[in-house]
């Protein structure tokens, strides 16, 4: 079954290279460096798992995960960040947390663990974002 | 008792005027004049007689009576019966002039007898005359004048010298005040005296000058910043409980500018010599200099600690997306190798572009030094400004796809000048770099044009915009406006641009309004001369 994730990061290079990774992972992955276009899209479209930047232009990562929740309560989240204390944040807000520079099995691991958690529920992804890109494995 | 002639008396009446000016420089005011007889009718003769002279006559029947009326006031003169019952008039004369106070009234024995020993025992007794009855008015009138008059000059000297001994310690007073005031006026600190409760009653030249503020019914914490009135209050309290002099600082509002000023000052209390506290007595000195040196030492370790933690931050960023492609790229490499080429060449191009990145941070730091210890060298060529705008564009497609920021480019005429290529390429890339973070996917357009000594390029944004506080730093080093969000960047990039730009002698300037956008302006000589 192939799950969505969504990856939002304002640097397209961290958030291109983490799809190429999950789209290898049997993952349809759409990557988001505005925050605000990843929320736009959750309204239409389910996602089983965000994976989002703390520190990001215009919306905070905090901000990102109260309002994901929001639209979708059942949404598994993962926190990235280069700041230690988004630990606490993570821990806070009750997602996964992942420090940067990000090793690469820690973020297939963090991923399996989020994914593994409990049952999502099959729904159909918006085909097209004008933001974001979508890759499929 | 001796019997006064009272018909003689009208003679000299008419001639009053006579006797009052003797010494006309001698102002004429009224005295007292006593006379002492214990025989009524002899008593409203004198005063008939003496009337004239337009003077007090108080009489006394007795030598008793004599007392008590010179307890009460003083005498000019004194006309005493030698004959009376009881005391008789030496024995008056000797009792009053045991008292200091009327040892020197000239006294008139009126006596019936003028034998010698009569006479010399008048004079012991201190008789300044004597007049023998029946006397003539005339010649009393006349002595009892010239004794008027002495007593009067003897008074009018008394006041004079209580006049001159009070102009003098006038005189001393106002010298001893006036070289105080020209010493604490010639002070180069504000000086001010307050009473117990604050109010300004002096202040010296100084701090009229400071504070625009006069002393006279003003609290003198009028002059003080209101931020800190709470703390100096507080201070002055626990100084006015154990008597003692402090220390504070404070910020004075300097009249001129409005500006606040901090100074170190010293509130000393003065005391009267029951020790009642009359006031306090405070001096100050400017320690605005050092303070500002101290928030800028705080606010540069501030600055430097945040910009550590941004530039480890930055660096960290095109290292973890190399990171991950990397070991994507060696994953893929042992667990597919009859994978296509040109997936594993655009994984190669990708992390070939973030070594790159990491490799242009790198360089605006080592710029940051190279610019502060004055070692930015420039290479000189003449070149196509437009051209390269136009490459630079080009290379910017994809970044600009990202932000949704399409870029435009439109220049007038060819415009070729004489620059460093690498550092004008360097200034316009930060300025669209910059644009694009902040552009909020709006369009950006680029403008080119010169006149006939300066090339001009503006980039133009429809973004957040800078407010107006925020513009006059814009171009400091790791200055970041404060919009409270992340938008990453070392906040170095419009500092080496203008760093570079006047370097090449030319200007970098910024106009925005707030949430319209911002346009930058490049000028540079067509012809650099470095």
């Amino acid at each position: 079954m192939t799950r969505i994730v969504f990856v939002v990061d304002d640097d397209p290079y961290l958030a291109n290279a983490i799809a190429d990774e999950l789209a290898q992972r049997n993952c349809t992955v759409r990557t988001f460096s505005d925050p605000l276009r990843a929320l736009g899209a959750l309204v239409d479209a389910r996602a089983d798992l965000l994976v989002t930047d703390l520190s990001m232009p215009w919306v905070d990562g905090q901000h990102v995960i109260a309002s994901a929740r929001a639209r979708q309560p059942d949404l598994k989240i993962v926190l990235m960040s280069g700041f230690a204390r988004a630990a606490d944040i993570a821990e806070r807000t009750h997602v996964r947390f992942l420090q940067k520079p990000i090793d690469l099995d820690e973020l297939c691991d963090t991923v399996d663990a989020a994914l593994g958690e409990g049952p999502t529920i099959d729904g159909e992804p918006d085909p097209i974002d004008s933001a974001g890109s979508s890759r499929h494995g | 008792m001796d019997e006064v002639p009272t018909g003689r008396v009208g003679g000299g009446r008419s001639d009053g005027r006579t006797y009052t000016t003797l010494t006309p420089q001698v102002q004429a005011s009224t005295v007292s004049i006593l006379i002492v007889d214990d025989h009524a009718p002899n008593l409203v003769a004198l005063e008939a007689i003496l009337e004239s002279l337009g003077h007090r006559i108080v009489r006394a029947s007795s030598g008793e009576d004599a007392f008590r009326c010179m307890l009460a006031e003083d005498f000019a003169v004194i006309l005493m019966d030698v004959r009376m019952p009881g005391i008789d008039g030496f024995t008056t004369a000797s009792i009053i002039r045991t008292r200091d106070r009327n040892r020197h009234i000239p006294i008139i024995f009126l006596t019936a007898s003028s034998s010698d020993a009569e006479l010399l025992r008048g004079y012991q007794y201190g008789a300044v005359d004597f007049m023998v009855k029946p006397f003539e008015p005339l010649i009393l009138r006349s002595k009892v004048a010239v004794l008027v008059e002495l007593f009067q000059q003897r008074e009018q000297i008394r006041e004079q010298a209580a006049r001159l001994h009070a102009a003098e310690l006038a005189t001393q007073a106002h010298e001893s005040d006036l070289r105080w005031r020209q010493l604490v006026d010639a002070m180069p600190v504000p000086v001010w005296c307050m009473k117990p409760d604050g109010e300004l009653f002096y202040a010296n030249e100084r701090w009229l000058e400071l504070t625009g503020i006069s002393a006279g019914n003003t609290p003198f914490l009028k002059a003080i910043h209101e931020a800190d009135v709470p703390s100096l209050t507080e201070a002055w309290r626990a100084a006015q409980a154990t008597g003692s002099a402090f220390g504070a600082e404070f910020r004075i509002m300097r009249a001129w500018d409005g500006a606040a000023v901090w100074h170190l000052g010293r509130v000393v209390p003065y005391y009267d010599a029951q020790r009642t506290l009359i006031g306090w007595i405070a001096t100050a000195i400017d320690v605005d200099a050092q303070k500002r040196t101290q928030r800028e030492q705080v606010e540069a370790v501030r600055a430097r600690d945040e910009f550590l933690s941004i530039a480890g931050h930055e660096l960290r960023t095109p290292l973890t997306s190399l990171q991950l492609t990397v070991q994507g790229l060696l994953r893929q490499a042992n667990r597919d190798l009859e994978q296509p080429a040109s997936k594993l060449v655009a994984k190669l191009a990708l992390a070939e572009q973030l070594v790159r990145r990491q490799g242009r941070l790198i360089e605006d730091l080592l710029d940051v030094s190279r610019i502060t210890e004055g070692r930015l060298a420039l290479e000189v060529e003449e070149f196509d400004l437009g051209e390269l705008i136009t490459e630079i564009v080009a290379r910017c497609l994809d970044q600009a796809s990202h932000a949704g920021c399409p870029i435009t480019f439109d220049s007038a005429q060819v415009v070729r000048g004489s620059w460093d290529r690498a550092r004008v390429e360097q200034v316009i890339v930060n300025l669209l770099a910059n644009a694009m973070k902040y552009g909020h996917g709006c369009p950006i357009e680029i403008h080119l044009d010169a006149t006939e000594t300066h090339a001009r390029v503006e980039v133009v944004d429809h973004g957040i915009g800078i407010a107006p506080a925020d513009q006059a730093h814009l171009f400091e080093r790791f200055f970041r406006a404060s919009t409270g969000a992340h938008f990453g960047g070392f906040g170095l990039g419009l500092w080496i641009s203008r760093q570079i730009v006047t370097a090449l002698e030319g200007t970098l300037r910024v106009s925005s309004v707030l949430n319209e956008g911002a346009t930058f302006t490049v000028a540079l000589p067509l012809v650099a001369t470095k």
